[in-house]
C-alpha cells in the first residue's frame, strides 16, 4: 500500500481520517495515541472511576472505529470524540448515580483538611475532594466544567459537543460552578437558600 | 448600589468572555457590592481547585489492553468484510472474471459479484491471492486441510476440488448454511472467530488470507489460512481452532 510508510505522526487529524477510510494500517492507531489520553480525561472527570473511564475509552475508540468512515469532516475529530466520550460517560454515570453517590460529608471533611498549608500530599487531597465534588453536582453540570475548565474547549465548542445553545453552556457553566463552590467550602449558602449538600443537619 | 448583573455573568467576566459594556457595567457594580465579590472569589477558588485535578494520563497496562480491543475490533470487521470476498494484485482482473462467473453459474446476482470482485480489503497480499469465501459446509480433515493449504500454496485449486471453489457461501447466513454449528448466531460466531484470529495474529506476523467456520472431523472448526510473513511471505499456514477455546486441532505449514 502507497502510504504504508507516510509519516502518519506528521498528519493532521482530518488526514488521518482519510487515510483510515482509505484502509491505510496504522492510521487509526494514530488517531488513538493521539487523543486516548483526552477521552480518558473527560472519561474519568465524568465517571469518577478509572475502572469505568477505561471502558468508556474502549467504547469510545471502538464506536470510533465503525463510526469514523461516516464522519463529517467538518466537524473536528476532537470535537466528535468529545462527544462520544462525554456521551459514553454521562450514560455510566447516570446508570451508576443512584448506587454510589459519595459521602457529603466526606467531600466537606476533605475540603476542610486540605486547607492548611501546599504540599504534596495535601493538593493530592484536594484533588481528591474536587473529584468527590465533582461527582456530587449533576452529570449535566459536570460535563461542562470538565468540557470548559479542564479540557479548555470554549462555550462554542462545549456547545457543539453537548448540542446544546450557547446560553445554556454558559448558565450551566455559572452553575455547577456555584455548586462546586458551596460543596468545597468557598460559598456560604446563601439567605433562604440552605444547600443541604455541605451543611450538616445540626447546623 | 447599582442593580445585579446577571449572576451567570460572573462565571463568563472571569472566562474572560463578556463583551466590553456588560463588562464595564460589572465592573462598576463590584466595588459596592459584597455579595458579587464574593461569588466572583469563590468562583476564582473553585477554578483553582479544579485545575488541581491536572492531566489524566493512561498507563502502559490500560493502553495496552485499549489496543487489543481495537485490535479485536479491526478482526471483527475484517471477518464480516472478507464475508464478501477479496481479491487483489495482480490476479485481479482474471479473479474477478472468476467470481463473476462462477456467480453466474451460481445464479448469485451478478451485482453483488461486481461488488465481491470490486473488493481489496487484504491490505496488500500478492499476486497467488485466492478469493475469499467461507465455504461453511466443508468438513476438513488433516489430509483435506492439508490440501487446501498446498492448493494455497501452489495456487492450484484442482489440488483440492471443493475446497477453494466454492464462494457460494457468500453473503449467506452461516447459520443457514451451516444449522449444526455450536454456536447460536452468525454474529457469535464471527465475534468468536475474530477473537481467536486476533489471538493468533497478535502473536506473529501473519498475513490473513481466508477464514472460514466450518468442521473439522464432524465437529465444528475455524480454518484459518494464513501467509508469513507479512510483507515477503514465504510460507503459507493452515490453523483449526476449536470454536469454543480456540484451541488448534491441527496446524500445517506449507513453502509457497
Amino acid at each position: 500500500m502507497n502510504h504504508e510508510h507516510a509519516p502518519l505522526a506528521d498528519l493532521s487529524d482530518g488526514e488521518l481520517v482519510r487515510r483510515h477510510v482509505e484502509g491505510v494500517r496504522g492510521a487509526f492507531e494514530e488517531i488513538v495515541t493521539r487523543h486516548r489520553n483526552r477521552v480518558y480525561a473527560v472519561s474519568l472527570r465524568i465517571c469518577g472511576r478509572q475502572e469505568d473511564a477505561l471502558d468508556v475509552v474502549q467504547d469510545v475508540f471502538v464506536a470510533a472505529y465503525r463510526k469514523l468512515s461516516s464522519f463529517r469532516q467538518e466537524a473536528l475529530l476532537t470535537t466528535w470524540l468529545h462527544r462520544l466520550a462525554v456521551n459514553a460517560s454521562l450514560d455510566l454515570a447516570r446508570r451508576k448515580s443512584r448506587r454510589d453517590h459519595p459521602s457529603l460529608e466526606t467531600i466537606a471533611d476533605v475540603a476542610d483538611a486540605a486547607a492548611g498549608p501546599e504540599d504534596l500530599a495535601i493538593r493530592a487531597d484536594r484533588a481528591a475532594a474536587v473529584q468527590r465534588a465533582l461527582r456530587a453536582i449533576t452529570p449535566e453540570y459536570r460535563a461542562v466544567v470538565v468540557l470548559h475548565d479542564l479540557q479548555d474547549l470554549d462555550y462554542a465548542q462545549v456547545a457543539e459537543v453537548l448540542g446544546v445553545p450557547l446560553g445554556t453552556v454558559k448558565s450551566r457553566i455559572h452553575r455547577a460552578r456555584i455548586e462546586l463552590a458551596k460543596l468545597l467550602g468557598h460559598l456560604e449558602p446563601a439567605e433562604g437558600e440552605r444547600p443541604s449538600k455541605v451543611v450538616t443537619p445540626d447546623e | 448600589m447599582s442593580d445585579h448583573p446577571e449572576l451567570e455573568q460572573l462565571s463568563t467576566y472571569v472566562d474572560g468572555e463578556l463583551d466590553v459594556s456588560s463588562r464595564a457595567g460589572l465592573e462598576a457594580h463590584l466595588p459596592s457590592c459584597e455579595e458579587c465579590r464574593r461569588t466572583l472569589a469563590a468562583i476564582r477558588a473553585t477554578l483553582a481547585d479544579v485545575s488541581s485535578l491536572g492531566d489524566a494520563i493512561m498507563d502502559d497496562q490500560s493502553i495496552a489492553t485499549l489496543d487489543a480491543r481495537i485490535a479485536r475490533e479491526r478482526a471483527a470487521r475484517r471477518m464480516s468484510a472478507k464475508r464478501l470476498g477479496w481479491v487483489s494484485g495482480a490476479a485481479a482482473a482474471l479473479v474477478a472474471v472468476l467470481v463473476i462467473s462462477l456467480a453466474v453459474l451460481r445464479q448469485t446476482p451478478v451485482d453483488e459479484a461486481k461488488t465481491v470482485a470490486g473488493q481489496d480489503l487484504s491490505g496488500g497480499a500478492g499476486a497467488g491471492a485466492l478469493h475469499q469465501a467461507e465455504s461453511v459446509s466443508t468438513d476438513y480433515t488433516e489430509e483435506s486441510a492439508s490440501a487446501a493449504l498446498q492448493a494455497l500454496a501452489f495456487g492450484a485449486a484442482e489440488a483440492a476440488p471443493g475446497a477453494f471453489s466454492a464462494p457460494a457461501a457468500r453473503g449467506v447466513p452461516v447459520q443457514a448454511a451451516s444449522p449444526n454449528l455450536d454456536t447460536a448466531d452468525t454474529r457469535l460466531s464471527a465475534e468468536k472467530l475474530a477473537g481467536c484470529a486476533a489471538d493468533l495474529e497478535s502473536k506473529g506476523d501473519l498475513e490473513p488470507v481466508r477464514y472460514e467456520i466450518a468442521r473439522f472431523k464432524g465437529q465444528p472448526a475455524f480454518v484459518l489460512f494464513y501467509r508469513r510473513p507479512k510483507d515477503r511471505p514465504t510460507h503459507a499456514e493452515v490453523w483449526v481452532m476449536r470454536p469454543s477455546d480456540c484451541f488448534t486441532l491441527y496446524f500445517a505449514s506449507a513453502r509457497l
